[in-house]
């Protein structure tokens, strides 16, 4: 369990700095700690998907310096929302509708928190984050069931 | 000693000078690609010291440190500070003196810059020779609003505005689109801006 835990914090640490560094600048349009923080709270048990999503929801409000302790609030609630849903909704899709319904209350929120309907921009972070999460989802849980016992997988 | 030795040794030599012609190429090819850096970054320096020197203007150069995680923001962090003089309301053209933002928080060896196209960017601007607006920062698009109709506003109108106590313009973009505001009364205008790349990383602070 350790050993999983520590390959989420390394995870979740290389997606934030790939969202303070921007490779990319404004061309990639996603946030990958949001990406991360999703990934987690759809792959690891709730207290840690909590803890994770604390800790780097305070970060990220530490580093824009935002007074309102936005993304505390917005990743605390995401991780309770997800757990919810895996708890009362089960079936093959349920984490793909998981994703898409979080990624567009996210959008929503973030369109409200800048006091703007920017439709483009939406349309297009909404486009980008889905290829990004297929693509990190798939390669995050390759390496996370890599040489875990059988009683370490939940 | 026979022809197929001489052959052999013949082919290992070749394949030894072979290794190292790839290895000499390699060398050369990464010395080549840090030269074109250089004369790129060269080219930028050249190009802000004559903006300087023409338009005899005191500037920081600063470099990004960082961008804000967010993506719904358009902020950046940069490594100069109060140590460089640097202070609140001050503006910052690229290399070629086009405007890039303003600074709203600065602390000692480090200032946040906010970048044109943030949704909280707004500036006083003039359109043209001497039509006056309001230009708002966006994520989608940057635009100026409150233009009066009556003003001759035209596509690719240059947007420009004037720092307090120093008399030349910063150059922002050209109008890309017009429209009539929903009321009628006014004219909203879209921006094309002329500095659009936030790689960038030599930026400079007019004092």
């Amino acid at each position: 369990m350790i050993e999983k835990n520590l390959k989420a914090l390394v995870a979740l640490l290389i997606f934030f700095l790939l969202d303070t560094l921007r490779p990319f600048a404004y061309s990639l349009i996603t946030e990958f700690t949001f990406l991360g923080i999703v990934l987690i709270c759809l792959n690891y048990p709730f207290k840690t998907s909590l803890f994770f999503a604390i800790s780097f929801g305070f970060a990220q409000d530490a580093i824009c310096m935002d007074k309102t302790s936005f993304n505390l609030l917005e990743y605390s609630a995401i991780a309770v929302f997800i757990h919810y849903c895996l708890r009362n909704f089960h079936g093959k899709a349920v984490k793909s509708f998981i994703f898409f319904g979080v990624l567009i209350v996210h959008i929503i929120i973030n369109n409200f928190h800048i006091n703007t309907a920017a439709y483009l921009f939406s349309l297009l972070f909404f486009i980008h984050s889905s290829i990004i999460f297929v693509l990190v989802n798939h390669l995050f849980t390759k390496w996370l069931y890599s040489g875990l016992k059988g009683n370490d997988v939940i | 000693m026979s022809f197929s030795s001489q052959r052999l040794i013949l082919t290992q030599n070749s394949s030894k000078t072979i290794e190292e012609l790839r290895k000499k190429n390699l060398i050369l090819l990464s010395a080549l690609r840090k030269n074109q850096t250089l004369t790129e970054e060269n080219e930028k320096l050249r190009k802000a010291l004559a903006f300087k020197e023409d338009k005899k203007v005191e500037m920081v150069g600063a470099e990004i440190a960082s961008f804000d995680p967010s993506v719904w923001r358009r902020l950046v962090i940069i490594n100069a500070g109060k140590d460089k003089g640097l202070g609140e309301g001050m503006f910052a053209v690229d290399s070629e003196g086009f405007l890039i933002g303003r600074l709203v928080d600065v602390k000692n060896s480090f200032s946040r810059l906010m970048l044109v196209d943030d949704p909280e960017f707004n500036l006083p601007v003039y359109i043209g020779n001497d039509a006056l607006g309001l230009l708002s920062g966006g994520v989608d698009f940057v635009k100026i609003q409150y233009i009066d109709i009556s003003d001759n506003v035209k596509l690719n109108d240059i947007v420009w505005f004037k720092i307090p106590l120093i008399s030349y313009p910063i150059y922002v973009g050209r109008v890309r689109k017009i429209n009539e505001n929903k009321n009628g009364l006014f004219l909203d205008v879209d921006v094309r801006l002329f500095s659009q790349n936030p790689l960038l990383k030599k930026i400079f602070i007019i004092k």
